[in-house]
């Protein structure tokens, strides 16, 4: 059987704000408050949320928080299929989003991107809207799970067909505009996984930010690889530290949450 | 070897299958992995001849690296790892295929016509006060209307000659007084200092009657002239007509008139 323990770490960058947040409930265990670096024993089921909000001075970093809070209290109070609390709580997160400027329009134009992950005995599920990344790390090997919404593949499909150049869409700064957000309106883009995803002992899934990508992915799958017998608190502090150390003057807000899957009947 | 199959499936793959290329490339040379043919392998030819690939295999949503030069990675091997082989497991990449499938959710039509999305954003860019931050491009901005943070523009001057050319400035509501000091409603402040600094003429917008003037500064030594004539009085002002002050041409372009005025949304939807 397989039991799933977490790990959660995050960086202001270079930002004056963090407007990143991240939840996480381990079954009925709420532990939606829980302190980044918290550890997470063995649990045999886990929802974490992960958003990375957008949208002026406290806006962005309070729309953030209201939806890894509703996602996961509405998660955890509904029974069904996997799939479909999932697509519940994001609704409910974006209704909640809503209904805040509504109460309060100056927070007009706030909004989050979202990857909320379901881990069970079947396995993985996810939904998503952004560009805030969920990856997959099985055997040194890292893949992207969910959909881009940002402009990044959109420049980079225009450079492929030669109508602007690789290096004009690597540092075309549109590449952090996203195509799909969660602002309280109508959700252009969502992304959803088809089926679950069936995790073997020892994989990784680590939801992250985009500030993540100031690491290449061979650099994460070298540090993953590293940790990964450490557990997942320990993956989680080292990408983290290793985005700190590359000092990029620009770093945006970075938050991992890294989750592993063990087989616990094995050990 | 798989390299010489060349399936069609090497472009349909998408990222996904530039990143097994990436993937594959990264390890193979310290696992070893046997290279077989796979039943969809979509490397390019040159793909397993010897060298180490350096290249990093970047995350394909948003790292740096483009795709093509991903693609002269190794080979794409699936179900080449000796791990994979021993456990029947599939790689990390297949079982990100597997579950996100073919389908992706999508409420109203997804796909972005390139030339839309792009110009759509430059707009979004220009506005931006730091570009590397999270914002959105898409979906619907809520409309207020009635009440304006700053004075609605009702046309703007398009700078076409001299000093700024191509710059433009916004003609707002009113009376606009046009002159070289930036305390001018309309500031031609490029340099021309043939302009006088305040007041060399002034543009008026009625919203009554919906028309443009242009009064001139008859106080003023400096000399303007419209569509090269040069008024002593107002005169009426409508598109692409040319201004000239100093060595500086501007060309008027409305935006009220005829066919908008605010008062109009104002009014009905406001």
């Amino acid at each position: 059987m397989l039991a799933f323990d977490y790990g959660r770490r995050a960086t202001q960058g270079a930002r004056e704000y963090q407007e990143d947040s991240a939840a996480i409930r381990a079954g009925s265990d709420a532990a939606a408050s829980a302190e980044p670096g918290d550890g997470g024993a063995d649990h045999p089921e886990l929802v974490a949320v992960l958003a990375d909000g957008m949208g002026g001075h406290t806006g962005g970093a309070l729309a953030s928080k209201i939806i890894c809070e509703k996602f996961i209290d509405v998660f955890g109070g509904r029974e069904g299929a996997v799939a479909e609390r999932l697509m519940v709580s994001l609704t409910a997160a974006n209704e909640a989003i809503a209904g805040k400027i509504a109460a309060d329009p100056v927070l007009s134009g706030m909004g989050s991107t979202i990857v909320g992950v379901a881990f069970t005995g079947n396995g993985v599920e996810w939904v998503s809207v952004g560009d805030s990344p969920l990856l997959l790390f099985r055997r040194g090997e890292v893949a992207l799970l969910n959909e881009d919404h940002s402009l990044a593949p959109e420049l980079d499909r225009l450079a492929e067909a030669g109508q602007i150049t690789r290096e004009q869409a690597r540092h075309d700064p549109r590449r952090h505009m996203l195509r799909s957000a969660v602002t309280g309106e109508e959700l252009d883009l969502i992304d959803q996984s088809v089926k679950p995803l069936v995790l073997e002992h020892g994989d990784y899934v680590v939801l992250a930010s985009d500030g993540l990508h100031t690491l290449e992915t061979s650099e994460i799958e070298r540090l993953i690889s590293a940790y990964a017998d450490d557990g997942a608190d320990a993956v989680a502090g080292a990408l983290i530290r290793s985005v700190e150390a590359m000092r990029d003057p620009h770093q945006d807000n970075a938050t991992v949450v890294a989750v592993r899957a063990r087989d616990v009947t094995q050990s | 070897m798989g390299q010489d199959q060349k399936s069609s499936s090497g472009q349909r793959a998408g990222f996904l299958g530039t990143l097994k290329d990436a993937l594959a490339a990264a390890s193979r040379d310290e696992s070893g992995r046997p290279k077989h043919a796979v039943d969809d392998a979509d490397e390019p030819t040159q793909a397993a001849l010897g060298e180490p690939i350096q290249l990093p295999p970047p995350l394909p949503a948003a790292s740096d690296a483009p795709k093509d030069d991903v693609q002269i990675g190794g080979p794409s091997d699936e179900s080449a790892s000796p791990v994979a082989a021993k456990t029947i497991g599939l790689s990390a990449a297949d079982a990100a295929r597997e579950a996100r499938g073919t389908a992706v959710v999508t409420p109203e039509t997804a796909h972005i016509e390139q030339v839309a999305e792009t110009s759509r954003a430059s707009v979004m860019v220009a506005k931006a006060e730091d570009p590397t931050r999270t914002q959105l491009v898409r979906g619907k901005v809520e409309v207020a209307r009635g009440q304006f943070d700053c004075d609605p523009v009702v046309g703007w001057l398009v700078v076409v000659g001299g000093p700024g050319i191509g710059a433009f400035r916004p003609v707002y509501e009113g009376n606009n007084s046009i002159g070289r000091a930036l305390t001018q409603r309309i500031p031609i402040d490029f340099g021309d200092d043939a302009i006088s600094s305040e007041e060399q003429a002034y543009i008026r917008y009625d919203s009554s009657d919906r028309s443009f003037l242009f009064v001139p500064n008859l106080a003023k030594t400096n000399v303007v002239s419209v569509n090269n004539a040069r008024p002593t009085g107002a005169v009426e002002l409508s598109a692409m007509d040319v201004i000239v002050m100093g060595r500086t041409q501007l060309v008027f372009v409305p935006f009220c008139g005829g066919d908008f005025d605010w008062s109009e949304i104002a009014e009905n939807k406001g």
